[in-house]
């Protein structure tokens, strides 16, 4: 979280502090909404971190093979059985991680499924359910310190 | 016709591919909307240059000795550049993910 945004959310219950969605108007309603979103983020990371170990253990069979592959090329110079090994490899690759793979993706679908219903609560204001909707600029403006108040009134 | 399955899988695969992600990342940027937050945004612009210039550094490197002269070093390091690629997607997108879930975590519980 970035040094302007720390302590913003977490103080949601001062609808002064928060120039954000007004998280006093969010009933039970809405919060049904809200919590399959939830849902389907941390089914998304959890599908990231099968990804993460997915190639941390690439790397590692990458690591383990290195020596008999510069073996293989260095010593005999035997440019086709190594490319066969790294095929090889690849289809290994594949085929071990294919188990992983087939969790992440189901995990995946169902996380994008229940994150493509965006809460059209208190703040959401959409003007459209299509994703491609026009982007509120409004949201995105520089904010500027109002140096000229009405002091005179 | 005797068109390769493989080269058909790709070129089916990666528009495929390129569209889900587009998606989705305009419905990160439209959730992120939702919460008026500006870091969300920046997190997922990151993510996705960060993607961009290590795939953009690889095929400029393929491209640049022809791939009829990949030689077998050649082919092993790419294996090793493609998995840190692989890694380093799985690492910033749970990143930003992070940040989703705990603007979305901090939702007060509603009022009976």
């Amino acid at each position: 979280m970035f040094e302007e945004e720390k302590g913003r959310y977490y103080h949601y219950d001062v609808p002064g502090e928060s120039d954000s969605v007004d998280f006093s108007k969010i009933n039970a309603v809405d919060w049904t909404k809200i919590k399959h979103v939830r849902a389907g983020i941390l089914l998304l990371m959890i599908d990231k971190i099968i990804h993460c170990l997915i190639a941390v253990s690439c790397l590692v069979i990458l690591a383990m093979m290195y020596g008999s592959f510069i073996e293989e090329v260095g010593q005999h110079g035997n440019r086709a059985g190594a490319l066969g090994m790294l095929v090889a490899f690849a289809m290994g690759v594949f085929c071990l991680a294919s188990c992983p793979v087939v969790i992440s993706g189901i995990l995946g679908l169902i996380g994008t499924a229940l994150c493509i219903d965006v809460p059209r609560v208190t703040g959401a204001r959409g003007r459209s359910s299509c994703l491609l909707s026009v982007p509120r600029w409004s949201a995105w403006r520089v904010r500027l310190p109002v140096t000229f108040s009405r002091s005179w009134e | 016709m005797n068109f390769p399955v493989a080269s058909l899988s790709i070129m089916v695969g990666i528009p495929l591919w390129l569209a889900s992600y587009t998606a989705f990342t305009l419905f990160l940027l439209r959730l992120a909307r939702f919460f008026h937050a500006r870091h969300l945004p920046k997190r997922i612009s990151t993510v996705t240059f960060i993607q961009v210039l290590f795939l953009g550094m690889l095929f400029v490197s393929v491209g640049a000795d022809g791939v009829g002269n990949i030689t077998p070093e050649r082919l092993f390091l790419m294996f090793v550049g493609v998995t840190v690629i692989y890694l380093s997607w799985a690492l910033t997108s749970i990143w930003g993910y992070r940040g989703f879930y705990k603007m979305l975590g901090n939702l007060p519980l509603p009022m009976p």
